[in-house]
């Protein structure tokens, strides 16, 4: 059978599987928001097939599950056939803790075949602070459980010890367990459907799939490189706010007819705080970035990276060594790498979109028997030709918000308010899209951690486009407003009302030359007010 | 002769179906004219004259549309009519942010659905519940008598939808009061009574699609039934609904978003028909048409329904993309939809793989060998470089040119460095794992093992594929006659079906019978009354009760039979747990909704007798050579019309029909039963 049917078919197991899994899940995080994934790997470990449903997870799952595999080689741990091995230790799998995954070998006969794996994030790992994301945190161990590759299964029984040590380490271990069965019940799935697929195709057909997947991927990836980019040299440079002082990643990047190397030469060495990304997540940013430049259909398999250099000197914070610590890496820092490679290739490509809101808001809330974890959307930026989307997950994350309705039900809190921020935008020829208020009021009292950047650097404009409005978050406690900073971990007492101000997308091009028509509409569905255009002596009177 | 004909009309954006039945002779009859886009009405009367019968011999009509889909899409010419949406204050762009994710992953041109009411006619107002249903501010009568009388004159149709109306709906219905005591001739469509649940985005988004339905569907209706009684028509006329059985006219506007997706509800109903007749609980209907193919799952002889369906979204290899649409939490029945049909183009990508689809040559210019046009290679070239097609098709209107197809490969041949018949072939290996893509959606996905089903297949191109799909393990397939235009069967074989739900949101324990008793006593009520209002007096309804369930912390229910029971619904459910996933956990389940289906048999459908038969071997018409399973050789030629009730055919063999051809390769046997439907197995 050709690798045509055989790779299809590998590419929808890994759907399934995906579906399985956020049908069983119990955090809102994955039934709700989808931030898991499901691959399945060669024998030598190399990604073949991946059913993402989250930017992050594509590359950093190739990465990490590679790693995985070697370390357990070089540790001489072999994996029996019954067994399924967990782990979350983002040095070797490739996130940040809160994403675990499991790994589990597929035989026929005695012959290795495949690899079966996913990942998904669970709510909370434990660690200092609810949600387990953030906070003043200068060590790994101190985000949350560290699991190196271990037993989660073994020998078709699951791991009741090791199982218990993490439920008593989290904050909320019924969820955790509830997620765990449902990933190993998506990992059985998938090896029953290759079981299937062998009995249809053959064992040759799905071995030769492999070779010739990766290779096809490679030949694919290159014809685009052709198409979409200009052969050259580029290079950028942006900043994202520090917990202490600000940090700069700078990318140069140089394109041929056959190869994109990406080098982060110059960003800042790594930091004492979490927002350090692991070279897992550089490279997922990186992957993601490229691929909404080439093809937004772009096929996806290990074969990528035969074609994609990307290299980030050790100890910066685009790959920093353990065990700093890296749980907001992939949430801020990966934004702000896609911010920085679009602005180098603004001149390569003239697919380019400005700035968008650039940071995943990230809101982490609760108390001892309770979390809540949830990003929220922004502006995406003003596109040629198109204007940005207002009140949308942009870039890294895609996840859907937390229904009001399920939140108060489950969680001590109230909503007082959420909408399009009005007059949030970049201005321009395109102009960018809105940010988002959203505030709520703590019926209980609560920790509160937030992860947001964009807060002193504003998302950019393009061609001439103003920026877009920063993020902006405070509290309102008995009246009085208190600011809170990118990275807050703050208690909240009951009846403190938190608000949510996410930043805006650039504009695109001079908003002298944004159409009349256009202006007129963005007056009549109040997205912005007749002072916004005033300022801008784009309206008179 | 009176009462003679029931009638099934379709409109579809582009064509519109009919099929007559005469209930005395068992004759069939098929119509297919040009939609008129702008006046659909005016394109359903010409079709019934056309059919030249005398109109008081029709005893019912029966109606499936697409109106409501197109006209959200702005693919029909009809304005969205004025309506204003009330919500409460600070919330009023819930339906504009959406879940806040976007509908593709790496698209940076991606675009989220237009909001269906704008920003400037969304008004939000004081008062709130919480989410258990506790008053904490109050609605302000004179705010609202202010709105009323300011805000709606003109307005059509006003939607009320308030945050957590599904634990305590008082405050819309306060607020329909208050405006229906202030203003006349407004339609009112509460959140709270179109999807009592928890999510305030699709609650919200369910209301207003109704909302704004409602005055464009009642005037299509009434413009229908007035046109009908002009022309002397005094009989019955219905509509098909989503979920697959027929509802009667003031139900239809009462709810319109029940008709959203009647059109493509029939071909399930027509497969399940079968499935019924042919006593077969478990079936998979396979539609391939010209574009794309339909894959339905029948349980227990009743198509699968689903409540997770997002009008016009987009639909990317054989699922809806989320976001890409509007939701409408509502029982449709569960299709997957895949890009590929007789018409879809077959191309090489950069990276050197064959690919089938998802573009189609479409009816015009239609693939090469049609002669009409068309230069790209597409599955029907192949099929006939493969030998497997007549000369000509559609009773000989199209003569198919075999040097047009070669020539169409010319390029992939090249590139792939393979003879026209190995492209071809593989052509059809990739088309076939796409239809196992859409099949294991509604099947492996939903929990079921296809060794479990037989298989329908239907569409102009389904049965070319038959064997090739048996091999995944179906017990056996089933080829219907007409079955190129099958699926409009479906409308004159289903029976009335209305479905109820309420939320319960409570844990499986021992009283919670009592609520559901209730609960469903009052649903019992309501359907008393729409019965009532819809004219319908007869015993023969049978009612079944369904909840919902899951572990709580989890986002999908299962739908589990319900008899009164709780511990033996909690039986249910955890052996139906397990079946799917494979484990269970160990704590109570959770009820989210209660569900009602009533189905009343309808007297007036289509009845196929069965004939007798004893078993014969046909005799061949020809041979043709072909390219089957690795090899050329001379296959043996049938027609559809020439085999018999008792025909019995082995493969390899190859049968043309009027509007579809069957290959059956070696290995396979054909026998053709007492209702006409070709029945393939593997010997």
């Amino acid at each position: 059978m050709s690798f045509e049917v055989v790779w299809n078919a590998l590419n929808y197991i890994s759907e399934e599987m995906g579906i399985a899994l956020k049908n069983t899940a119990y955090s809102p995080n994955i039934r709700d928001r989808h931030d898991h994934s499901c691959a399945i790997l060669s024998p030598e470990g190399y990604l073949i097939a991946q059913a993402e449903h989250i930017p992050v997870h594509i590359g950093s799952m190739a990465i990490g599950l590679k790693n995985t595999l070697e370390y357990l080689e070089r540790d001489g741990i072999e994996i029996g056939r019954e067994d399924i091995i967990i782990v979350n230790n983002p040095y070797i799998s490739g996130t940040h803790l809160n994403d675990v995954t499991l790994i589990k070998p597929v035989y026929h006969g005695n012959r290795l075949i495949a690899y079966i794996a996913n990942k998904a994030h669970h709510t909370d790992i434990g660690g200092k602070v609810p949600g387990s994301i953030g906070g003043d945190i200068r060590d790994l161990h101190d985000e949350g459980i560290v699991i190196n590759p271990d037993f989660i299964v073994k020998n078709g029984k699951p791991n009741t010890r090791l199982i218990k040590k993490i439920m008593n380490r989290v904050r909320t271990p019924e969820y955790f367990k509830g997620d765990l069965m449902a990933q190993i019940a998506a990992i059985k799935i998938g090896e029953k459907r290759i079981k299937d697929l062998i009995e249809r195709v053959g064992i040759e057909s799905l071995i030769n799939s492999y070779m010739d997947s990766l290779k096809y991927v490679e030949k694919y990836v290159r014809s685009r490189i052709r198409e979409r980019l200009k052969p050259g040299i580029y290079s950028a440079e942006e900043y994202l706010e520090g917990y202490e002082e600000d940090l700069t990643i700078k990318v140069s990047i140089e394109v041929n007819s056959e190869n994109v190397k990406i080098d982060f030469t110059g960003t800042s060495w790594e930091v004492e705080h979490p927002l350090n990304a692991v070279y897992g997540v550089t490279v997922s940013a990186t992957t993601y970035t490229l691929k909404t430049i080439l093809d937004p259909e772009l096929p996806f398999n290990h074969g990528l990276y035969n074609v994609l250099g990307i290299y980030a000197p050790y100890k910066t914070i685009l790959n920093p060594s353990y065990p700093h610590p890296v749980s907001a890496g992939n949430l801020e820092t990966s934004q702000r790498i896609v911010d920085t490679i679009y602005r180098a290739l603004a001149e390569a490509s003239k697919y380019i979109p400005a700035g968008a809101c650039g940071s995943m808001n990230n809101i982490m809330l609760g108390s001892k028997n309770w979390a809540f974890y949830e990003t929220i959307g922004g502006g995406y930026g003003g596109r040629p030709g198109l204007d940005g989307v207002d009140g949308v997950h942009t870039n890294m994350t895609n996840t859907l918000n937390t229904p009001i309705e399920i939140m108060e039900r489950e969680y001590p809190i109230q909503f007082v308010e959420y909408g399009l921020r009005v007059d949030s935008c970049g201005y321009g020829k395109y102009r960018g899209g809105l940010g988002i208020t959203r505030a709520f009021k703590l019926l209980s009292k609560a920790t509160l951690t937030i992860v947001a950047s964009r807060i002193r650097y504003n998302p950019y404009g393009l061609k001439g486009g103003e920026p877009g409005e920063s993020g902006e978050h405070y509290i309102i406690r008995k009246g009085k407003r208190i600011d809170i900073g990118p990275y807050t971990t703050i208690q909240l007492k009951r009846g403190d009302i938190v608000y949510i101000n996410t930043p805006g997308g650039g504009g695109y091009g001079e908003p002298g030359e944004r159409d009349g028509e256009s202006i007129e509409k963005d007056l009549e569905m109040g997205k912005v007010t007749r002072e916004y255009l005033r300022e801008r002596g784009i309206l008179k009177d | 002769m009176a009462k003679r004909y029931i009638i099934g009309i379709d409109i579809g954006g582009t064509f519109t179906d009919l099929i007559l039945y005469d209930m005395y002779t068992g004759e069939i009859k098929s119509l297919k004219t040009l939609t008129n886009p702008i006046n659909p009405e005016e394109s359903f009367i010409k079709a019934i004259r056309e059919l030249n019968v005398e109109i008081n011999d029709i005893s019912l009509i029966t109606h499936g549309t697409t109106l409501g889909t197109n006209m959200l899409l702005g693919q029909e010419r009809l304005e969205i009519p004025d309506a204003i949406l009330i919500t409460n204050k600070g919330f009023t762009d819930i339906i504009e942010i959406g879940r806040q994710n976007r509908p593709e992953l790496y698209n940076i041109y991606f675009i989220k659905p237009k909001p269906l009411i704008p920003r400037n006619r969304r008004i939000g107002i004081k008062g709130r519940i919480d989410s258990k249903g506790d008053i904490l501010e109050d609605i302000d009568v004179n705010e609202i008598r202010m709105i009323a009388s300011q805000s709606l004159n003109n307005v059509e149709t006003v939607i009320v939808s308030l945050l957590n109306s599904y634990a305590n709906p008082t405050h819309e219905e306060k607020v329909r009061e208050v405006i229906s005591s202030t203003i006349k001739d407004i339609y009112i469509t509460l959140g709270s009574e179109v999807d009592p649940r928890p999510g305030e985005y699709e609650r919200t988004v369910s209301a207003v699609i109704n909302g704004i339905l409602k005055p464009i569907i009642s005037r299509y209706l009434d413009s229908i039934q007035e046109r009908l009684r002009r022309n002397g028509y005094k009989h019955g006329f219905i509509v098909m609904a989503s979920h697959g059985g027929v509802v009667g006219v003031n139900e239809v506007i009462r709810r319109p978003s029940q008709i959203i997706e009647s059109g493509p509800a029939a071909g399930a109903i027509a497969a399940s028909y079968l499935a019924r007749l042919l006593n077969e609980d478990n079936v998979i209907a396979l539609d391939m048409g010209g574009t794309t193919s339909k894959a339905s799952a029948i349980l227990d002889g009743k198509p699968l329904i689903t409540t997770e369906y997002e009008v016009g979204g987009k639909v990317h290899m054989g699922r809806v993309v989320k976001g890409s649409g509007y939701p409408l939490r509502m029982p449709h029945i569960d299709v997957a939809e895949i890009g590929v049909g007789g018409g879809s183009i077959i191309w090489v990508d950069e990276g050197g793989q064959l690919r089938v689809g998802p573009i189609s040559a479409g009816a015009d210019p239609g693939p090469a060998c049609y002669n009409r046009g068309g230069e790209r290679p597409t599955l029907t070239d192949a099929y006939l470089i493969l030998g497997w097609l007549p000369d000509t098709l559609g009773g000989g209107e199209i003569r198919l040119s075999i040097d047009k197809a070669y020539k169409a490969f010319e390029d992939l041949c090249s590139i792939l460095g393979l003879e026209p018949h190995e492209v071809a072939y593989k052509s059809i290996e990739i088309a076939n794992e796409h239809l196992h893509r859409a099949i294991s959606i509604v099947s492996i996905e939903r929990g079921y093992d296809i060794k479990d089903f037989t298989i329908a297949l239907f569409g102009g191109a389904a049965p070319i594929h038959t064997t090739f799909l048996i091999e995944l393990g179906f017990k056996k397939g089933f080829i219907p006659p007409y079955a190129g235009v099958y699926s409009a069967y479906g409308l004159i074989q289903t029976n009335y079906r209305y479905i109820l739900q309420r939320g319960v949101n409570s844990y499986t324990s021992k009283d919670v019978e009592e609520r559901l008793s209730k609960v469903y006593n009052e649903m019992e009520e309501e359907l008393s009354n729409i019965l009532a209002r819809e004219g319908i007096e007869t015993d023969d309804i049978h009612v079944r009760k369904y909840l919902e369930m899951r572990y709580w912390r989890q986002g999908r229910n299962l739908l589990i039979e319900y008899d009164g029971s709780i511990s033996k619904a909690i039986e249910r459910f955890t052996e139906e747990y397990r079946d799917r996933y494979g484990y269970t956990m160990d704590e109570p389940p959770y009820i989210e909704a209660a569900i009602l289906e009533a189905e009343v048999e309808s007297k007036l459908k289509m009845i196929l007798k069965e004939e007798e038969y004893k078993p014969y071997t046909p005799e061949e018409l020809g041979v043709k050579h072909a390219y089957i399973d690795g090899a050329w050789i001379d296959i043996p030629i049938y027609t559809r019309n020439s085999l018999n009730p008792g025909a019995q055919v082995t493969g390899p063999a190859i049968i043309y029909g009027d509007d579809s051809t069957t290959l059956i390769r070696p290995g396979y046997r054909i026998s053709v039963n007492g209702y006409r439907v070709m029945e393939v197995e593997k010997i």
